[in-house]
């Protein structure tokens, strides 16, 4: 029987992903937004926020693809790899639909950390999203 | 294909696609974030070349963070035109330079805008912008350098206190506020300020298109109201924060436009030092107020 990672390596592994993405993947783009944060406050109200919304949903869309395209492929992203954790299905094989739903909170880290209340209160430390698609994270044998 | 390549595939795919997006929205991104940008840059007290934190408060104006606001708005392309809102008496030589030699190079329309005072070093710097706007009343002009400092020599001989000094260098301790300058002295010294004063001259003249014939004659210390400067051609307008934004959105062909002010972050130093100059200030006039009401009283008594 498949067990559940310990939350210390659940949470290891997401750090090292979110490490990667912001690091390099996003970069470029999270860069856009350093180069043009506001200087003082009065520049908040002068500024045109619908630009930095802009890049930043792109940074958020690029993080969701990061994950949906490795769990689907591969059912690792790298810091699940470091940490030998993996995703599986509960019913039959992993389909995309799954890995999409499962991975949707990752858009916004607020829903992520309501998403993942889940962990500490269910007996398979499933995030609430995990739940409902049916799959789990587990530890590699 | 292996994990390992999976990974290094969508990481790499991933990574081009945050670049390329980045490259193509760039231009559109910075344009549009301060799209049609005034900025405005305050020179606002004595001018200095470093940042000077002072318990009795500040009242200067350092070139190096002048000089960096000045390259962030210059290197911005949302920025179309810069402000200098100048409210300084002047400064250091080098320092009213360094601010005056950056402002001339700046490509986009760049305005100085004399609010209270910009005279000596302050007008050196407002010179150098494309347009000079000014109140009426604003004071500006005081072409010329000044050394000075207090000597004390007097007073140590009426104590009987004698100045020794041991240098290996004729001129070492020239200006030295123990001894009386000599003829030899004083001559080198406002020699050295004449050279200066050349330059200012000249800097004026060319950034003002005046010829320098006509800036000497108005280098002689004297300060200038707005009104008189208007006539002497020290200064373009007369106006005010809206005629100097009026004249950027012209200059930089904006129809509307978007105000930003380049200020410091204030450092924690600094709100401590502002709020105990204030409160030492009230102290003081406070006390100053309680001992003249008492002054009065004692003399309607008597």
């Amino acid at each position: 029987m498949s067990l559940p990672p310990s939350n210390l390596k659940r949470l290891g592994s997401f750090l090292i992903d979110i490490l990667i993405l912001n690091v390099f993947i996003t970069k470029p783009l999270s860069s856009l937004i350093e180069t043009n944060i506001p200087q003082n406050i009065t520049d908040l109200f002068t500024m045109d926020l619908g630009n930095i919304f802009f890049v930043a949903s792109l940074i958020s869309l690029i993080n969701f693809i990061y994950w949906i395209i490795l769990e689907y492929k591969i059912k690792q992203t790298i810091g699940a790899l470091i940490f030998n954790i993996s995703v599986k299905s509960e019913t039959k094989s992993l389909t995309f639909l799954q890995i999409f739903i499962r991975n949707i909170t990752k858009l916004s880290f607020l829903l992520l950390i309501i998403d993942s209340i889940g962990i500490l209160f269910t007996k398979k430390k499933q995030r609430f999203t995990e739940k409902l698609t049916k799959t789990l994270t587990i530890e590699n044998g | 294909m292996g994990k390992i390549k999976t990974i290094i595939v969508v990481v790499i795919v991933l990574y081009l696609i945050s670049l390329l997006s980045s490259k193509l929205i760039t231009s559109n991104f910075k344009e549009e974030i301060i799209s049609n940008g005034i900025a405005i840059i305050k020179i606002d007290g004595t001018i200095v070349p470093t940042e000077r934190n002072s318990i009795l408060g500040t009242g200067y104006v350092d070139s190096d963070s002048v000089l960096a606001n000045l390259k962030k708005a210059d290197e911005n392309s949302g920025v179309k035109a810069i402000i200098l809102e100048i409210n300084s008496g002047g400064g250091a030589v080098v320092a009213s330079k360094e601010i005056a030699d950056k402002v001339r190079s700046i490509k986009k329309p760049t305005i100085a805008l004399i609010r209270e005072v910009g005279a000596s070093g302050a007008y050196w710097v407002a010179s150098s912008a494309d347009v000079v706007i000014a109140d009426e009343l604003s004071i500006t002009g005081s072409i010329s350098v000044v050394a000075s400092y207090l000597e004390y020599s007097g007073l140590l001989d009426k104590y009987n206190i004698t100045y020794e000094s041991l240098t290996t260098g004729k001129y070492k301790d020239t200006g030295s506020p123990f001894k009386e300058l000599t003829n030899e002295e004083r001559n080198l010294l406002l020699k050295k300020l004449n050279i200066i004063q050349e330059r200012f001259i000249q800097d004026i003249a060319r950034n003002r298109n005046m010829t320098v014939e006509k800036v000497r004659e108005l280098a002689t210390g004297m300060i200038f109201l707005g009104i008189e400067a208007k006539e002497l051609g020290l200064i373009d307008e007369l106006g005010n924060r809206e005629t100097a934004i009026d004249k950027a959105k012209e200059l930089a062909n904006l129809k509307k436009e978007k105000v930003i002010e380049y200020i410091k972050k204030p450092s924690l130093l600094h709100i401590f030092d502002k709020l105990t100059a204030e409160s030492f200030y009230s102290m003081g006039q406070g006390l100053g107020d309680s001992l003249k009401s008492e002054e009065e009283f004692k003399i309607l008594a008597k």
